[in-house]
């Protein structure tokens, strides 16, 4: 081994040291969340029980990987909530509960979901259009387009291999657990392993550096936009899956939560910066905060304040460890 | 060379505007049976929707966009439809627009009982009528068609404790946070539980009136409250949903009281018929009250005379019947026709292929239209008739027995 090999294999590990110090505070938060829990309601921390907070943060972290990509870049994407909506109603009223014709309608519903996230990456990408703008201008548009397409409540039911992904577990352990697992990782190689996921990086650290090292600044934005949508659409149908037939609301409640994943899991809202497992971390951070406040009769106003000062704390003590680094 | 881009998207943008209201505006304008007339004679009548993200809403307006083709109201009125979402600020906006258009009437799905209060006194003054259907607001010039929802918290109430003998623990799903609906529902159940000391709520989270709100919540109950620790579910709507978590994780079914909707009553069909034996009530919080407060809203147009608050009659269905509540037991619709539906059927025949968050509640003696015109917002050739002849009995108000 050369003086020249030890100094890199110094400089990963030190990398890789730095990596998990930044994903670990995320994970510490979450534990001390589940600590509070069995504080509160003893039984809280069972395997059961943590399957099943997995399992309801999945959504969540599926939507935050594509969000995570925008805000890396320096973005927003707020169309993520009616492009989820409308990959669920789209599915179930498609799918009609058959997997025969499930095998065709994913596919078709991922490629609308590439397609919003394609309109979005020319606004932002080609026309510069700011992307709190283009993104919100989308969403409403979607809106519309599923608004008029179902003429009432939305009909019809997911195919059965998304709801059996989504619902039934082996023993304790979700199989949409499973799925999170692997997502996860897939996710994270994508980010730092690939010539793609790097140049995300650089993009979002420094935009003119990027373009003046010969980065295809343009194409790799509307890249992470196209892949937001696919997130989103994927989202969409997995909550589809899980309550069988598709609801207007679905997306709505996901919008903040994937920016909030996003932010306390540590990545920084300027771009540049963020580990996918962090936001992981932070969605299933959201996610057994919820379950907790559910726990504790209180109103749900009061709920609601707690939840945002909560995530106010988080962000200022994993920002700060951050920054530190 | 940015500048003529955007200029380009800019031109594009708003050339795709331009044709989407084309389009959009003919599709609406239409709907009072007449393209070709444009409003000559007719009364503009303008409904205004908020929050449209679950099932009951959109049922609710295809219901009442359905009894704008039946004459003599297709002859009358020139009907158009706003939604504001949850922003109060736009539907004050959408009001007042309406009202500058010349609507001789608005019909209103308020998204607060008290925020758009100054708006409607404006538009009262200006002469306009202005009618909210099951949500309420407190302007005194307003009139109000819905169900008594006090009586439909209380009642259900009273029968989910009398089917747990008076001891258990139960969870509430709640409505849409802010709406008078949920306000007043479940402000009435909590004083109905109140009167059962063994009685104890565990836990409470808002369902939106949709299903898989209901089954996130629930799910998310579970982790705090184990299954066994709980004995009932008081759910506005969610019955279907939270069931449905329940038999995926092989749970014993508890007693669930909530709205009508159509898998919810299949699951009340017991096991031989398809069902899975729940054990409920189910009330229907009918959505033709926005049919019913067309008709009040057209009635006032002709001078007539309503009270500013009127209660369309609703159904109790139950498999289970408890002392003080009356119910109706389930009966199967074959073909969700008017004339069926009037001789008492409340759940469709699953080969009817209804959706299981579809609220069933879609006749009544007032507005006469049929599952057909909740599916689609037009009636077919056999409502437009029954509705025709349901618009000759005139519109009253209904008085539940509040007890003692």
């Amino acid at each position: 081994m050369t003086a020249a090999d030890l100094v890199t294999t110094v400089r990963n590990v030190r990398a890789g040291h730095r990596t998990l110090l930044q994903i670990l505070p995320i994970y510490v938060a979450v534990i001390i969340l589940l600590m509070a829990g069995e504080a509160i309601r003893g039984g809280f921390v069972s395997l059961g029980n943590v399957g099943s907070l997995l399992l309801l943060a999945t959504f969540t972290a599926v939507v935050s990987f594509g969000q995570g990509l925008v805000i890396l870049v320096g973005g927003f994407d707020l169309s993520v909530a009616w492009t989820m909506t409308m990959a669920g109603v789209f599915l179930t009223s498609q799918a009609q509960g058959l997997n025969a014709r499930g095998a065709w309608v994913v596919p078709l519903v991922l490629a609308a979901g590439a397609a919003i996230g394609l309109v979005n990456g020319l606004g932002v990408a080609i026309f510069d259009i700011a992307p709190i703008v283009m993104t919100l201008a989308t969403n409403v548009v979607v809106q519309g387009l599923v608004m008029t397409s179902i003429s009432g409540t939305p009909s019809g039911k997911a195919p059965p291999f998304l709801v059996a992904l989504t619902n039934r577990s082996w023993g304790w352990l979700p199989w949409l657990v499973v799925f999170l697992a692997c997502f996860t990782v897939l996710a994270t190689l994508f980010l730092r392993a690939t010539p793609v996921g790097r140049r995300l990086h650089v993009i979002g650290y420094n935009r003119t550096v990027a373009q003046l090292s010969g980065i295809p600044v343009r194409r790799t934005l509307i890249l992470a936009y196209v892949l937001s949508g696919v997130c989103a659409a994927i989202a969409g149908m997995l909550a589809a899956g899980y309550t069988t037939t598709s609801a207007l609301t679905t997306g709505d409640s996901y919008l903040l939560p994937s920016i909030a994943a996003v932010v306390i899991g540590g990545a920084s809202i300027l771009g540049g910066r963020g580990h996918y497992p962090a936001t992981v971390g932070g969605a299933i951070f959201l996610t057994v905060l919820s379950a907790i406040l559910a726990a504790v009769n209180l109103s749900d106003a009061v709920r609601t304040m707690i939840t945002g000062v909560v995530i106010l704390l988080a962000v200022l003590v994993i920002g700060q460890r951050e920054r530190s680094h | 060379m940015r500048l003529r881009r955007r200029m380009f998207l800019a031109v594009a943008a708003t050339a795709v505007a331009v044709g989407a209201a084309a389009c959009g505006g003919s599709a609406q304008g239409g709907s009072a049976g007449s393209a070709a007339a444009s409003g000559h004679g007719k009364d503009l009548v303008y409904l205004s929707m908020s929050y449209i993200g679950n099932d009951w809403q959109p049922e609710a307006r295809n219901v009442i966009e359905a009894l704008t083709h039946v004459p003599p109201i297709s002859n009358e009125i020139n009907f158009k439809i706003t939604v504001a979402g949850t922003s109060v600020d736009t539907q004050i906006a959408q009001i007042n627009q309406a009202v500058e258009a010349g609507a001789k009437g608005i019909l209103v799905y308020p998204i607060s009982p008290t925020a758009l209060n100054a708006t409607i006194e404006k538009a009262c003054q200006a002469g306009v009528k202005v009618v909210t259907y099951d949500s309420v607001v407190t302007a005194p010039c307003a009139y109000g068609v819905q169900i008594h929802q006090h009586y439909a918290g209380m009642i259900t109430a009273k029968w989910l404790a009398e089917a747990l003998h008076g001891h258990g623990n139960i969870v509430l799903i709640t409505g849409v946070p802010g709406t008078s609906v949920d306000l007043y529902r479940t402000a009435a159940a909590k004083a109905e539980f109140a009167k059962f000391p063994g009685i104890h709520i565990v836990a409470s989270e808002p369902g939106q009136w949709a299903q898989a709100p209901a089954k996130t919540d629930m799910a998310s109950i579970f982790t705090s409250h184990p299954p066994s620790t709980i004995n009932g579910i008081w759910a506005q709507v969610g019955c279907y949903a939270i069931t449905q978590l329940y038999l995926q994780k092989h749970l014993p079914l508890v007693p669930c009281a909530g709205e009508q909707t159509q898998g919810h009553l299949l699951y009340m069909l017991p096991t031989s018929q398809g069902g899975a034996g729940l054990q409920s009530v189910s009330y229907s919080a009918t959505n033709i009250t926005g049919a019913v407060a067309l008709r009040v809203l057209v009635g006032l147009l002709h001078g007539q005379k309503f009270p500013h608050k009127v209660y369309a009659q609703f159904r109790l269905i139950t498999n289970h019947p408890e002392p003080g509540v009356p119910a109706i037991p389930l009966k199967i619709c074959n073909q969700g026709t008017p004339q069926e539906l009037a001789s008492g059927c409340n759940v469709f025949a699953s080969n009817l292929n209804v959706p299981s968050g579809f609220f069933d509640g879609v006749w009544s003696p007032e507005v006469g239209l049929g599952l057909h015109a909740a599916e689609t917002g037009s009636p077919s050739t056999q409502e437009v008739k029954s509705a025709a002849q349901a618009l000759k009995t005139p519109v009253t108000s209904w008085q539940p027995n509040l007890g003692p």
